[in-house]
């Protein structure tokens, strides 16, 4: 029994021993670990072009032309990541897009009181322009592709529609090809976790 | 002819082309760079010497107009340091100096057993390849600056301690000790290391032979063989941490209070080099409070030359007592 005693406290003063160093070492890192962090983003952010620009704004250092060049070329570069943000972003957000299609019906509808058509017209122009809005906001609300590709079908027979040319439902068509295309790129069954990590960013 | 040839080989094999019997000339300037150069190594010992005696003498005579006009026992006594008070200015020092004691001693009770756990680690139980990977890991601990330690302590550590604790605030003597102690570990964990290491191998031999297990020839032969060097050891990293000023200046709160309780290390204390590093580019030369400074530098110096002089004693009876061994 002693000698248990004896071998269990031997074991821990091993560990106590390595413990000691590895925290130690552990220090070392968290030490160092935020000093690099910031530095190594100072670093960075000397090389960027923001900073070139601080610094002709702050203090008038730098040629302005070659400046304004880089910008350019960023925004070029930028504007691509910018886009596919956009998309994954129109894919994600039900919300904002369901928001997005009540506005254009009630553009629309605005439009349709607004020219005066005779009563049966209007009726019908806005079931079907209600019709539209409804399947739109369904495939936004789904997770099924198939159903969503079905009820963009649908919503995008109607897109060469004269009554529909150059109003404000053109945008249902708009918004109904953008989802269509987000829709196969994102993972539908993860979206309100991508959601939840969007608002947190 | 043979004779000729023999003399030529030997200078060819010796080297040398010169009688080896000097001339008076090179005789006395032999002499001459011997003294010089052995004159030239003195001066430069003694520099140092001189410089800290000149130090001292600086400190001393700076200190000395306020020891003179003020009482020396209120000076130690009171916790009351007003100094720039209109009317009556108070200058007690009680509050640093169980300031720099509080944190200096909080300091100890993290870094001492874990550096004494780590010097027996790296002296006793890795292998020496290992060991010579670790130890310059840690060494690096003493290479940051400590104004990079003082950063750590105020942006990182003190808002933990605030969310994370609930303190009141994150400068206190909690966040000055922590920091102090992984800033005196390195010292620690060298100095006892060494000592650790340089007990003899028949020791530990003679301790594994008759059956104790690591930790008891550890803790029963090894340490208390080496005891001596870690006691030095630890005084060294004491001497370290009381006379550290940019991290207790940035973390420790500066607050001059003792706290109250005692235990309680998440109140803010300020210590006497906090205090003398804070305050002296704001005082008016030649004033009260300017002396009262260099009096806080004096009582400075002399606490750590008497911890200097008990480390020195404990080496140099480690050193005896290895030497024994």
């Amino acid at each position: 029994m002693k000698t248990n005693f004896r071998r269990i406290f031997d074991k821990i003063f091993t560990v106590l021993t390595g413990f000691a160093v590895l925290s130690l070492i552990v220090v070392l890192f968290v030490i160092l670990g935020p000093m690099f962090y910031e530095g190594l983003g100072a670093v960075f952010f000397e090389g960027t072009v923001e900073f070139r620009k601080m610094q002709l704004a702050e203090f008038g250092h730098g040629n302005q032309a070659q400046i304004r060049k880089e910008t350019e070329k960023t925004k070029e570069a930028r504007a691509k990541v910018y886009d596919m943000i956009e998309s994954f972003k129109s894919g994600v957000d039900t919300e904002q897009l369901t928001e997005r299609a009540k506005e254009i019906y009630r553009n629309f509808r605005n439009e349709l009181q607004l020219k005066e058509l005779p009563r049966e017209q209007y009726t019908a122009l806005r079931s079907l322009s209600r019709d539209v809005r409804d399947r739109l906001i369904e495939a936004f609300s789904s997770n099924n592709i198939e159903q969503i590709r079905r009820d963009v079908e649908y919503v995008l027979q109607y897109e060469n529609d004269k009554s529909f040319v150059n109003t404000a439902a053109s945008g249902f068509f708009k918004l109904a090809r953008q989802y269509q295309k987000a829709a196969t790129i994102t993972d539908l069954d993860k979206r309100q976790e991508y959601w939840m990590s969007w608002k947190i960013l | 002819m043979n004779g000729n040839n023999k003399e030529q080989t030997l200078q060819e094999a010796t080297g040398f082309e010169q009688s080896l019997v000097l001339t008076i000339g090179q005789d006395v300037r032999g002499f001459l760079f011997k003294h010089l150069g052995r004159l030239v190594l003195f001066i430069l010992t003694c520099t140092s010497v001189v410089a800290v005696f000149l130090i001292f003498l600086f400190v001393i005579l700076e200190a000395f107009p306020f020891l003179g006009k003020f009482s020396i026992v209120e000076f130690l006594t009171s916790t009351a340091w007003y100094p720039e008070s209109h009317g009556k200015p108070e200058f007690g020092t009680l509050a640093l100096i169980v300031g720099s004691i509080y944190v200096t001693t909080a300091a100890l009770v993290f870094s001492a057993p874990i550096g004494v756990l780590a010097a027996v680690f790296l002296s006793d139980i890795v292998s020496f390849r290992v060991r010579n990977i670790i130890k310059p890991v840690i060494e690096i601990l003493a290479a940051i600056p400590s104004v990079a330690y003082g950063f750590f302590a105020v942006l990182v550590l003190a808002p933990w301690l605030q969310r994370h604790l609930g303190f009141a605030t994150g400068t206190n003597a909690l966040n000055a000790s922590v920091l102090l102690s992984i800033m005196a570990l390195p010292t620690i964990i060298s100095v006892a290391e060494d000592s650790i290491s340089a007990t003899g191998r028949e020791l530990r031999e003679a301790s594994y032979g008759l059956g104790a297990t690591r930790f008891e020839t550890m803790f029963r032969v090894v340490v208390p063989a080496a005891h001596s060097g870690i006691i030095a050891a630890i005084v060294l990293g004491m001497m370290r941490a009381i006379g550290e000023t940019m991290v207790v200046w940035m973390a420790s709160g500066n607050a001059s209070q003792i706290p109250h309780p005692w235990w309680d290390l998440s109140q803010s204390v300020r210590t006497m080099t906090a205090t003398i590093a804070g305050e002296m580019g704001e005082t008016v030369k030649d004033s009260d409070h300017y002396r009262a400074l260099f009096a806080i530098g004096l009582l400075l110096l002399v606490m750590t030359l008497m911890l200097n002089l008990v480390s020195e004693f404990f080496l140099t009876r480690a050193k005896k007592s290895l030497g024994k061994t």
